[in-house]
């Protein structure tokens, strides 16, 4: 198994293509789905979820990384003093 | 027949191996049939339960220990489950103290889920705090014994809180009874018996004891410990206040804030920790939802989470055990070197993102449907927004920079066989639930109308998750651990503390101090002034006669004090003349 | 509820004397003097049992010894609260016996006849004050308790020793000079008696027309005359007193001493003045704020302390004023959970100190600081530690959270959540200043220069004599506990009348 993961890591570029092939493939998959209930305005919207994550991803590492440096962190002995 | 009653209720068994073991500690095989045995007798044992048992009379109470419904089940079934997988998981720990403590914590949160009163349930909550915070000091760092005993007091302070609601709500009721508070008749009391429920849940802001604490514990010891208290604590919301819609906005709060923290931290614990918050977040706000959907998603998703966040935690603590390193900066490219550890690992946390086929998506769906069905996009999304980040945080960046990513170069050995055992059998249950949720869905308190697998699901998690990994590919440089820590909520008492201590010790004691010598300084100068004054009686004479039958007592009384200097005579004579003052003035009024 | 008026009640009290003066007989046999020690706590326990049968079935035991003058006379008078106490220190007496045959010898102490003959003589002075009928045996008594612990506080005759030693009996004799003496006059003038009235806790002895302003004067000077209760301000003579050898804190300090005053300030409060007088003056509420504040101040105080003897000190001057709140609050539930207190904070208290002297006998450590890594070398010690702090946290089902409960549901009778807080707050102090001391004694880092050998303090027969007693009252403890039910009958007969 080690050595699959190896072969995988050296070959990271057909990786990263096979991987965007599927994500575009979930976003055209959405085109047929059947919306059954919507209890919400994005369901209706083909690819809502896919905006959703990846705004929602960078939005949020943005978001945390920036109050964390502005802010919150320290260094690891903080409290000892 | 009251022994029979004991010996059914799981909690016993539990404490009968805690008291065997230490007589065990020389005996290998014995030792580890009993860490395995008990929790396996316990998860049988939990199949035969009747509905009530174990009344005792205590302190004029009616102690209820066995209370057991559909929810009581569901939750006994995880927990002795996770038990067992832990016991296993910990086999190769040679301190007996580490499985005492461990048994008693497993033993006293049994005892809060089968509960049916509230002495009870305080008796066992104490108990669970009380031993789990071994399994923190048993780490024996320094940082670690001075995050026990923060969490200790935490606990303690928690307990109280609880206690006093307890008391309050006996004050107005006189019933100790452990029933469901209705929403609109929550009295001040309820409320705080809900806090200190809400501590438990590491509901911020309250939730900070649990990210200082659980890094620092014990490598088994936080495989326990991410299990229990927090999952009792959402029994106990999930039975007494189903439909509070301030738990379904806290929660909803809980899950983002969680994961807020988890895609900064360094320390691979911690920020599984954090995780716990996040998670148990969707279970707070499926309790405050109320729906019957809300609360089987809330209760399924307890189920599951606790399986997937004890198969995280024993991957960390394995690369913690094997290496010593849990920070994410000093580590790397341990696929080669622990590979099996890296494949339950990221089943643990794929689980936990909720991918297809794993136990995650078949019970976080379900809150967050239910969250829709119900009306409240706003929590929804939330939750939605709090997939994002688990997904980011503890789907990738966790494994990412453990197992792969750039090599650190550090040196490991694979776990032990018992630890790769645990987590294998955390793993399997991870996917048979995916793929069978039925299984899980026919152990909830009601009736579930709720499909998981339909393609508008389907699709809706792939493309969630999907961009999710594009967002993270495109920003893994900023993502980069630093050796840091972020400061949360418990700043305030951690800081506040240290001042207390400091205004005890330079202002308080110091006043005491003078206080104590306050007879020495102003109490003898007055005396002697006030005994010159009066020394022209013979006040020998007028003692004696006051103290009567006494005389021979005083007697022996003076030679020991003449051992002393002659202050104390001028004392008392001060003190009788101050008597005779005394009766002068009620015998003229 | 009829009471059986017999010499025997005289007994109690009489054979610890006796087994003082067979002591001092056998000074020059050690063996066979502290076998006197011990054999004289099991007659004086037993004695004190064999009254408890009447006393569940509601009656009581009377006997006057002799008569001073009208109204003044040496008089017993037995109830339940007088049992309780009695039948704790007598018991605990017994494990005190064993105890200080490890302690005294393990140090090898000097002066160990007068050391035994003292104690004998004190706990015969808290059986008498136990047993007391009146104010002026009462009075007696606790002044036999001072005068004979004065030579056990300055036992080592050093510097020390004599200056915690006059500290010591400064406080406690111009306490009882200055304000007892008074109050007891007071009392004879505006009541005619000394007696107390035993049997009714609602009356007490007062006249309907006593004079409010007077009657305030003389429960000031009372509550404050019984220093021995360690009312904040009359406290600083406990820490003093820790100069003492372990023993004598332990079962003198922890028991008979300080419950001597908690016991009578009790006593005087229910059966001098009574619930009704002193609910009409508002009295029960003032006091139960004066001891509020002793509670939260001496365990602020003992939080600071790095000498282990010092911390348990404060913590006990913290814990005897539940006592005097759980009376203080005046209704059945809160006087309960006071009176239980004195049971269970002794054998919480006796087992925390026997530990602190065992530690010191083993290891001649006496800081918090230095006891890292301790636990693994006296394992039974520190375990016995651990529960018993756990009764003084109040966490279930150890003795101290019955107290507590009790305690509790008396707030909630009078509706006052300020001293529910109290309670609760204390209970937060508590763990604070207990739980470092078992984690330093477990996790803790061994001190550089120790032998870190892994022996086992707790083989050798010394210690031994030491280490099985306090495992006993730690025991006990969990027991109290779990089955407090014989306390609880024993109190409930006094309380509701």
């Amino acid at each position: 198994m080690v050595r699959l993961l190896n072969y995988l890591n050296e070959h990271s570029v057909m990786l990263k293509r096979i991987f965007f092939v599927f994500l575009i493939l979930t976003v055209v998959f959405d085109l047929y789905v059947k919306r059954h209930e919507m209890h919400f305005f994005g369901d209706a919207i083909i690819g809502f979820w896919s905006l959703f994550g990846i705004i929602g991803c960078l939005g949020m590492i943005i978001v945390c990384k920036g109050l964390s440096h502005v802010w919150l962190m320290k260094k690891e002995d903080y409290y000892d003093k | 027949m009251i022994s029979s009653t004991v010996l059914i209720h799981p909690t016993t068994w539990f404490l009968g191996g805690a008291v065997l073991l230490p007589f065990l500690e020389k005996k290998d095989k014995l030792r580890k049939a009993v860490l395995i045995g008990i929790p396996l007798i316990a998860f049988t044992l939990i199949h035969w339960l009747p509905d009530s048992f174990g009344h005792v009379s205590y302190l004029g109470f009616d102690l209820v220990f066995g209370r057991v419904d559909r929810l009581t089940r569901v939750f006994l079934h995880v927990f002795t489950i996770m038990a067992f997988i832990g016991c296993i998981y910990g086999l190769h720990v040679k301190e007996t103290g580490q499985h005492i403590a461990a048994f008693l914590y497993v033993g006293g949160s049994l005892g809060v889920t089968l509960c049916g009163d509230y002495l009870t349930l305080y008796i066992f909550w104490e108990m669970m705090a009380f031993s789990s915070v071994f399994l923190i000091w048993y780490r024996k760092k320094r940082q670690s014994i001075e995050a026990g005993f923060r969490y200790i007091l935490v606990h303690t302070t928690g307990g109280l809180v609880l206690l006093a609601g307890i008391f309050l709500r006996y004050q107005n009721i006189h019933d100790l009874s452990f029933v469901q508070i209705a929403t609109n008749g929550a009295t001040f009391a309820d409320y705080l018996i809900m806090i200190g429920f809400m501590l438990n849940a590491a509901v911020p802001p309250i939730h900070a004891w649990l990210p200082d604490a659980y890094p620092e514990a014990s490598v088994t010891g936080a495989v326990f410990m991410c299990a229990f208290t927090t999952k009792t604590a959402v029994y106990v919301l999930a039975r007494g206040f189903p439909g509070f819609e301030a738990l379904a906005i806290l929660g909803a709060i809980m899950t983002v804030y969680g994961v807020g923290y988890a895609v900064v931290e360094n320390d691979a614990r911690r920020i599984l920790a954090y995780h716990i918050v996040s998670q148990v977040g969707y279970m707070v706000c499926g309790i405050g939802i109320g729906t019957a959907m809300a609360v089987n998603g809330a209760v399924a998703h307890a189920y599951a989470h606790i399986i997937y966040k004890g198969l995280l935690f024993m991957g960390a603590g394995a690369v913690l055990e094997m290496t010593g390193k849990s920070k994410l900066n000093e580590l790397g490219g341990l696929y080669k070197r622990m590979p099996w550890a890296m494949v339950f690992t990221v089943i643990g946390g794929i689980s936990i993102s909720g991918f297809p086929l794993t136990s995650g998506f078949i019970s976080k769906s379900m809150i967050i449907a239910a969250a829709g069905v119900s009306h409240h996009p706003v929590l929804m999304l939330m939750m939605d927004l709090a997939a994002v980040g688990t997904f980011l945080s503890v789907g990738i960046k966790l494994p990412y920079f453990i197992w792969f990513g750039k090599d650190s170069g550090v040196e490991a050995k694979d776990a032990p066989w018992n630890m790769n055992l645990g987590m294998a059998i955390a793993a399997f249950l991870c996917f048979f639930l995916g793929i069978f949720p039925d299984y899980l869905y026919k152990m909830l308190p009601y009736p579930v109308y709720w499909h998981p697998y339909n393609t508008y699901h389907l699709s809706e998690t792939l493309q969630l998750l999907g961009f999710t990994g594009l967002g993270f590919f495109i920003m893994v440089k900023k993502l980069k651990p630093e050796p840091k820590i972020n400061l949360d909520v418990d700043w305030f008492y951690r800081k506040g503390a240290r001042a207390f201590l400091g205004f005890a010790s330079r202002r308080v004691v110091p006043t005491n101090d003078w206080v104590n010598d306050v007879y020495r300084n102003i109490g003898m100068r007055a005396t002697m002034a006030l005994a010159k004054a009066f020394s022209w009686f013979d006040w020998e004479g007028i003692d004696w006669t006051v103290d009567g039958s006494a005389k021979g007592v005083v007697e022996g009384g003076n030679r020991l004090r003449s051992l002393m200097t002659g202050k104390i005579q001028h004392y008392i004579g001060a003190a009788v003349a101050l008597t005779f003052i005394i009766l002068i003035l009620v015998v003229l009024i | 509820m009829d009471t059986i008026i017999t010499s025997k009640i005289v007994l109690t009290p009489l054979i610890p004397f006796v087994s003082a003066l067979l002591i001092l007989a056998s000074k020059n046999k050690p063996n066979l003097r502290e076998s006197w020690s011990v054999f004289g706590a099991v007659l004086t326990f037993l004695s004190v049992v064999y009254f408890l049968p009447h006393l569940l079935a509601g009656g009581s035991y009377q006997y006057t010894l002799c008569t001073i003058y009208p109204g003044v006379s040496v008089k017993f008078h037995l109830d339940g609260l007088g049992i309780l106490f009695a039948g704790t220190s007598s018991f605990l007496w017994i494990m005190a016996g064993f105890y200080c045959v490890g302690y005294m010898r393990g140090l090898d102490e000097h002066a160990q006849t007068r050391f035994y003959f003292c104690y004998a003589v004190a706990v015969g002075g808290a059986m008498g004050a136990a047993f007391s009928g009146n104010l002026f045996t009462l009075y007696l008594f606790y002044e036999i308790v001072s005068i004979f612990t004065y030579p056990l506080v300055a036992h080592h005759q050093d510097q020390e020793g004599y200056f915690g030693g006059r500290k010591y009996i400064v406080y406690l004799m111009f306490a009882s000079k200055a304000f007892l003496l008074p109050a007891m006059v007071l009392v004879y003038v505006q009541c005619g008696t000394l007696d107390f009235a035993i049997g009714n806790i609602a009356t007490g002895i007062f006249p309907h027309n006593a004079a409010p302003l007077l009657v305030k004067i003389t429960y000031l000077l009372c509550i404050f005359g019984f220093a021995k209760a360690a009312l904040m301000p009359m406290h600083g003579w406990l820490p003093a007193a820790m100069v003492a050898p372990t023993p004598v804190s332990a079962l003198l300090h922890a028991v008979v001493v300080v419950k001597v005053g908690v016991f009578s300030i009790a006593r005087v409060m229910l059966s001098v003045f009574g619930v009704n007088l002193l609910n009409q003056l508002g009295l029960g509420i003032f006091t139960a704020y004066l001891a509020s504040f002793t509670i939260i101040l001496a365990s602020v105080i003992a939080l600071t302390q790095n000498n282990l003897k010092m911390r348990l000190a404060y913590s006990t001057v913290s814990q005897l004023s539940y006592i005097i709140l759980g009376v203080a609050m005046l209704t059945p539930n809160s006087i309960t959970g006071g009176i239980i207190h004195i049971t269970n904070h002794a054998f919480a208290k006796i087992t925390l100190f026997f530990c602190a002297g065992a530690i010191f006998v083993a290891t001649h450590k006496k800081n918090v600081s230095e006891l890292g890594g301790i636990g693994w070398k006296m394992p039974f010690t520190m375990i016995a530690f651990g529960l018993a702090s756990l009764s003084m946290i109040g966490v279930p089902p150890v003795s101290g959270f019955v107290t507590k409960w009790f305690l509790a549901l008396g707030t909630l009778d009078i509706h006052n959540m300020i001293l529910l807080t109290v309670i609760l707050v204390s209970s937060l102090l508590n763990a604070g200043y207990f739980v470092p001391v078992v984690y330093t004694s477990f996790f803790g880092k061994p001190n550089p220069g120790d032998n870190t050998s892994p022996g086992f303090l707790e083989g050798s027969p010394l210690i031994m004599f030491m280490v099985i007693p306090l495992f006993f009252t730690a025991v006990a403890s969990v027991l109290f506990g779990i089955y407090p039910d014989l306390f609880l009958k024993i109190i409930n007969l006094m309380v509701v009348r």
